[in-house]
């Protein structure tokens, strides 16, 4: 932002030798990271879930949340400049520096941040070094802060994701098995299209949650039904697990001896379970209620 | 997956807390990846973060990164992002006028302006986009044509370690190999790159003060050189 703050920076003090302990995540990182997983998982499995109680519970608290404003940006001519080298980096904040109107000299209190990709701020670091020794202000590039971009992250992170989980076309699981299943294009590993392999990325993503959970409420259904069995001293016969991958809209039976019926897909099961009594396990993330006859 | 949604999410909600707390997570899984350039960037940022910037300049710092062009919440995208776009706007129009440095020169400071007025336009005249651009189908069917071949596959489901499956090569985790690549000396490099540069900066100012003495010194000797000369000539003159 022009004109604002960017503090002091810390040159008073000798400079300090990195830490592996500055890199490594501590326990609150973790902590944070599980609200993030609850999250992000459960907006997944429920994605109308934008408001209620519910919704307030799952979200992640904000951090520094920046207030939302309107940004002003202006945009700078093209200039026929070889941006790829070193020295073409310099003759572009010399433009900058005629566009904002400034002379060299003021450089000695300003600092500006300069942000690019990989190869800008690698640019603007040699200029740094080699230019340490120059006379005026704006040549010794000290004014200059280089930082990373954020979307040339997030593009170097879907691209890395993609190529990990790519596997064998003939490989169920992979993404490259159902990259071909699904019939998408412009996915290849050296120069993928990010919005394509974003939405494809989510898609799969969503999948593997939703039968992972299904998969977890199955073996959450077998124990409660095990547990009424050993309480109940009763018996399971014709039980399929299969059975139970589905949600439950419509319960037809609410008294608790009756025989209680399911539907999967317009497929009517009839108590495929030995009738006796009847259990009600409710899930509070999916808000169902599954009736068992036992 | 989850780290890179939620790096995604907290660009969007403009949380400059979240995308640092995000980062801590990318710079150890940018260690294991192909990426070398990137990852060192990244513990620069970090070093930069723990060690060399004040609150006020790191603050001043991300929330440069993000822009929102609406002033709405849950809006905000990242700079470079915004930078891509104008690219794409300037191609689109220069492809009309030609790729000339002329028009070049004032065609894209007013980049935002024209893409206004082409809305406005077909707005007005009501007409058609002839361009590829659509509207975002649900991915539901594609969910599920994947969830149904999960299942028969019988993968993530109730037997944790199927039979069928124990030949395949596990997936690599880059959480764990960036920790284990930071270890096995990634950043000794680091810490060593680090002090090479420092010294190099201090190395440059010490060569281009001596540079600068003996500068002055051959100018003093000079000008000694000229007056024992003028003091000589007088005393033979």
């Amino acid at each position: 932002m022009v004109g604002e703050n960017l503090g002091e920076e810390l040159t008073s003090r000798r400079p300090i030798t990195p830490a592996l302990v500055d890199i490594m995540l501590n326990k609150s990182d973790m902590e944070q990271f599980k609200v993030v997983y609850r999250h992000h998982l459960s907006r997944v499995l429920k994605p109308g879930l934008k408001s209620g109680s519910l919704s307030l519970s799952l979200s992640i608290p904000p951090i520094t949340p920046l207030a939302p404003r309107v940004t002003e940006a202006y945009e700078m001519a093209a200039m026929e400049i070889d941006q790829s080298s070193v020295e073409g980096n310099m003759l572009v904040l010399e433009e900058m520096r005629k566009v904002i109107g400034k002379c060299k000299g003021s450089f000695e209190l300003l600092k500006m941040l300069i942000a690019g990709d990989h190869l800008t701020v690698s640019r603007i670091h040699s200029l740094q070094e080699r230019k340490v020794g120059d006379v005026n202000p704006f040549d010794q590039l000290l004014w200059a802060i280089p930082v990373l971009q954020l979307f040339h992250m997030q593009m170097i992170l879907c691209s890395a994701i993609l190529r990990i989980h790519h596997g064998h076309i003939a490989q169920p699981g992979s993404l490259h098995y159902y990259k071909t299943k699904l019939g998408r294009r412009r996915l290849n590993l050296d120069s993928p299209c990010h919005h394509t392999a974003d939405e494809f990325l989510r898609t799969v993503f969503a999948a593997m949650v939703r039968q992972m959970w299904q998969a977890k409420h199955v073996s959450f259904v077998q124990k409660k039904i095990l547990i009424c069995c050993f309480h109940l001293n009763t018996k399971i016969v014709n039980f399929h697990p299969t059975a139970f991958f589905f949600r439950i809209s419509t319960l037809r039976a609410q008294g608790p001896y009756q025989a209680t019926t399911f539907s999967q897909n317009s497929t009517t099961l009839s108590a495929p379970i030995f009738s006796t009594r009847t259990l009600y396990a409710v899930n509070t993330l999916q808000q169902t209620s599954i009736v068992f006859s036992l | 997956m989850v780290v890179y949604i939620e790096f995604c999410s907290a660009i969007k909600d403009g949380d400059i807390g979240r995308i640092e707390q995000i980062l801590k997570r990318i710079t150890i899984m940018f260690q294991a990846s192909n990426n070398k350039n990137y990852a060192l960037e990244l513990l620069r940022l970090r070093y930069n973060i723990r060690h060399k910037w004040t609150d006020t300049r790191k603050r001043a710092i991300f929330s440069s990164l993000l822009i929102n062009t609406q002033g709405l919440p849950h809006r905000w995208i990242a700079g470079d992002l915004y930078q891509e776009f104008n690219n794409l706007l300037t191609k689109r129009t220069h492809a009309t006028v030609g790729f000339k440095t002329s028009t070049m020169s004032y065609i894209t400071p007013l980049i935002r302006l024209f893409h206004v007025i082409h809305k406005k336009m077909r707005a007005e005249y009501k007409l058609t986009d002839e361009s590829a651009f659509h509207r975002d189908v649900t991915p539901e069917g594609d969910i599920l044509i994947i969830v149904n071949s999960l299942k028969e596959s019988n993968i993530l489901g109730v037997e944790k370690c199927p039979v069928a499956h124990e030949g395949v090569a596990p997936v690599q985790d880059l959480m764990v190999e960036g920790v284990q690549a930071l270890q096995k000396g990634g950043f000794a490099r680091f810490v060593k790159r680090m002090a090479e540069e420092e010294s190099d900066r201090t190395d440059n100012t010490a060569t281009e003060l001596e540079e600068a003495l003996s500068d002055e010194m051959l100018i003093r000797l000079d000008d000694e050189r000229s007056r024992s000369e003028k003091y000589l000539n007088s005393l033979f003159n």
